[in-house]
């Protein structure tokens, strides 16, 4: 990571995106506290992570959700997954109680709060992991690539759930992933490569970019663009030009033809 | 990955897994203690009827004991077979060269069914009761041993977590053991080299593997607000109830029987 | 070699109280030589169904068959004969890899086949061209490689050992785009060849359509649709109402509706523009009856 600033909106939903190994994870440590910085500062609402006093705060905070979530439970039942954080934060077991059933009934998972977590599916597992964040009553929420594995309705799904939580707590909502029908909702991008921020807007401007720039950075141009691009490249002349959507290249294809 | 594993803990309602699990825990253990000491037919006869009851009074299918005891049935009918051919006395039936004595189908019956016993008893302990709650129990019981420094809590919850990797370690050998058998692993065909590259191609994977869990479980852990040394409170709040009571005096009885018999 | 599922059926911890029904009465035929790919929603059993069609787990329920004889009935040596023919590449691969030097990786199998050692340097450099990587990565160290270069390096050491039939489980699962569309140009390579079998598991269909002549799509533990390529855009409505699809299902769709008749096995945004560029300048369009 090197010079790396970014400004994070109370409320907003950011995505990160870049290619494998470009900064992201280490990004979301830092913002996260598990990592410090070798020079500058991180502030979450005007805690300063390096201040070893308001860590326990911090915790409480940011919800933090690594790669792999769905295999680091610390227990063979549900419940008592999620109960850990509230754990940890010396609440009492009434109050612990209650933070466990409402995030269940977060992430729609209730009739599932007594099974074993290594026994569900791999969506459920990260609804289970992302239940055990919502416990500790995070106001930020930083999930690196949950969607690793999910189907386009399991995604759907995730992110109704993560916006809901955002309305819902106001909640600011931090997202590392390459899924480009999520990227479309944020309202803000940050792209990394080499440790380096190189973009850093709204999702129009990204998906504005021209294609070369967009590969350059590990971020696949959306389909459509694609398709545009070679159908131009076969008529040897920009007849179909930029579209945002299949709707737009179908009009542009008709009038064309 | 299929099964249970053994101390996997089944949900219920029965009147077992509403006790507190402190009870449960200093039950089994003293009448695990009366097992061993059991004498005559009658002790272990009462103590297998007990055994028989409270497996009733939780709720489980028998099916579950059944499969929990089927892996140390390898062990012990081996055994009990071997007393039961081996050990000398009167004689009552003969097979040709085998001989079956009194005395020794009366040992292998006796080891074998103190072993059966005492399995189901940690049966019952383990189905009825979460891990953590178990943990809880014995932690506010050795209490006191925290006072004079000993680090209880971080003990405790390494148990508690090495019980929640279990499953995805052997989940995990499972995959990279058929992943290489397809690549032609064989631990005992083909020349020693094959055997040990296939012994390294096993034992590899899993070792990086827990590894590189272990590493991304902690900082997952420190992310959820874990610590070394933080006071940590419980989901669980521990209730000594009646029935509780009850169930660790009989415990208590059985066993003082025992020692007086 | 054709491989069958005969009303296979598959439970997962079967007799406990967490006991779930993946797989429900699967009948399904996968042919020599063809690209299959499948697809469904998540926990729809794809990787069960893969470890079965391998041999590597027995069904709950119903039986395999390859040939027509039952993979229950078959000796040891039998068995293991097929595991050499199927090269199962399992989700993340690269945890798998437990040699130092990316060579002795993918000498594994070719050495475990009985290949002479001449043989198998011949073959791990065969395998190292086959998924993309240059002359002398042998040499290389396991540890030192990048997420993409490792999972090229395991699916390596499945090629290796030159099955027939290969199967796979998200090969791009966790990578980002440069190393999907590596391990997709290797996979379409070896698909086009003749008698190689390749069978696919993927929640992405665009990555699906690239190269698949066939696909299954899995819904609750059965089987929802299984369409030739051809068939796919036939399908579209019904498609449509179940998931978000890819922009060239949606523009070949639109366009069809508008009269357009495009090749309905141009289902890739280069192969789509191809088709979409011969109707603009009027060129025919080949027949696909």
């Amino acid at each position: 990571m090197q010079d790396v600033s970014l400004d994070i909106a109370g409320g907003e939903f950011l995505a990160i995106m870049g290619r494998n190994a470009s900064g992201k994870s280490t990004l979301t440590r830092l913002i996260g506290g598990l990592l410090l910085p070798y020079a500058g500062e991180v502030e979450v609402d005007g805690i300063n992570t390096r201040n070893p006093e308001s860590s326990r705060r911090l915790r409480q905070l940011v919800g933090l959700m690594l790669t792999g979530a769905d295999r680091q439970f610390v227990s063979n039942i549900v419940e008592e997954d999620l109960a850990f954080g509230p754990e940890n934060m010396g609440l009492p077991a009434n109050q612990i109680r209650q933070r466990v059933d409402t995030a269940l009934k977060m992430v729609a998972m209730e009739e599932f709060a007594k099974h074993p977590p290594y026994l569900l599916s791999g969506g459920q597992k990260a609804r289970i992991a992302l239940a055990g964040l919502l416990a500790m009553n995070p106001r930020y929420l930083i999930l690196d690539e949950p969607f690793s594995y999910m189907d386009s309705r399991s995604t759907v799904e995730l992110i109704g759930l993560l916006q809901r939580w955002r309305e819902d707590e106001q909640g600011t909502l931090i997202l590392v992933t390459h899924d480009q029908q999520t990227v479309r909702q944020a309202d803000h991008i940050a792209v990394l490569q080499e440790g380096r921020i190189c973009f850093n807007g709204t999702p129009e401007e990204l998906l504005g970019q021209e294609q070369d720039k967009l590969r350059q950075w590990g971020i696949e141009p959306p389909e459509i663009s694609l398709l545009a691009e070679e159908i131009d490249q076969h008529l040897n002349w920009p007849a179909v030009g930029h579209v945002s959507d299949s709707g737009q290249l179908v009009e542009r294809l008709w009038q064309l033809n | 990955m299929q099964g249970l594993s053994l101390s996997q803990f089944v949900p219920g309602e029965s009147v077992l897994h509403r006790l507190d699990p402190r009870s449960k825990v200093v039950t089994v253990l003293l009448l695990s203690v009366a097992v061993f000491t059991a004498r005559g037919p009658l002790e272990l006869g009462s103590l297998s009827l007990l055994c028989l009851l409270l497996m009733m009074a939780s709720g489980i299918r028998a099916a579950y004991y059944w499969r929990s005891l089927r892996p140390f049935l390898i062990m012990i009918i081996p055994t009990a077979l071997l007393q039961v051919l081996l050990l000398p006395g009167s004689v009552c039936y003969h097979w040709g060269p085998l001989m079956v004595s009194e005395y020794g189908l009366i040992m292998a019956g006796a080891f074998s069914l103190r072993l059966i016993v005492l399995i189901l008893f940690l049966r019952l302990l383990t189905l009825t009761t979460t891990p953590n709650a178990i943990i809880h129990g014995c932690e506010k019981m050795v209490s006191p041993l925290a006072k004079i420094g000993l680090p209880v809590s971080e003990l405790l919850t390494i148990m508690n977590l090495t019980l929640a990797f279990v499953p995805f370690f052997l989940e995990e050998g499972q995959r990279v053991r058929l992943a290489q058998t397809s690549r032609g692993m064989s631990l005992r065909e083909g020349s020693i080299r094959r055997r040990l590259e296939s012994l390294l191609a096993l034992l590899v994977p899993l070792w990086r593997g827990a590894f590189e869990r272990s590493t991304q479980l902690a900082e997952a852990m420190e992310a959820r607000g874990y610590s070394a040394g933080i006071r940590r409170t419980s989901l669980y709040q521990l209730h000594w109830g009646m029935m509780d009571s009850s169930l660790s005096l009989i415990g208590m009885a059985v066993l003082l029987l025992e020692i007086i018999h | 070699m054709a491989i069958e599922l005969d009303k296979v059926s598959y439970i997962y911890h079967i007799n406990t109280p967490f006991a779930s029904t993946a797989l429900h009465e699967i009948s399904l035929t996968i042919f020599e030589g063809e690209t299959l790919g499948i697809t469904g929603d998540i926990g729809s059993g794809k990787s069960t169904l893969l470890q079965l069609t391998g041999g590597l787990i027995k069904p709950s329920g119903g039986r395999v068959l390859k040939d027509g004889r039952d993979l229950a009935r078959l000796s040891k040596r039998e068995l293991s004969a097929l595991h050499r023919r199927v090269g199962l590449v399992f989700q993340h691969p690269e945890t798998q890899i437990f040699a130092y030097q990316v060579f002795d990786e993918i000498a594994f199998g070719p050495r475990n086949a009985g290949l002479k050692p001449a043989a198998v340097t011949e073959r791990v450099k065969w395998a190292l061209r086959a998924v993309g990587l240059p002359d002398g990565f042998q040499n290389r160290h396991t540890a030192a490689l990048s997420a993409g270069e490792q999972r090229r390096v395991a699916i390596a050491g499945v090629l290796a050992s030159k099955p027939a039939w290969i199967l796979l489980d998200e090969p791009t699962a966790g990578l980002d785009g440069e190393g999907i569309s590596q391990v997709m140009a290797t996979l379409s390579a070896f698909g086009q060849q003749p008698g190689q079998t390749v069978v696919m598991v993927s929640h992405d269909l665009r990555q699906l359509l690239a190269i698949s002549d066939r696909i299954v799509w899995l819904k609750a533990g059965k089987v929802w649709l299984d369409l030739r390529r051809e068939e796919i855009i036939d399908h579209y409505q019904i498609l449509h109402e179940s998931a978000i699809l890819p922009e060239v299902l949606n523009v070949m769709h639109a366009l069809n509706e508008k009269g357009w008749q495009l090749d309905p096995a141009a289902l890739t945004p280069s192969t789509l523009a191809t088709a979409i560029a011969e109707h603009l300048r009027g060129e025919k369009q080949p027949c696909k009856d």
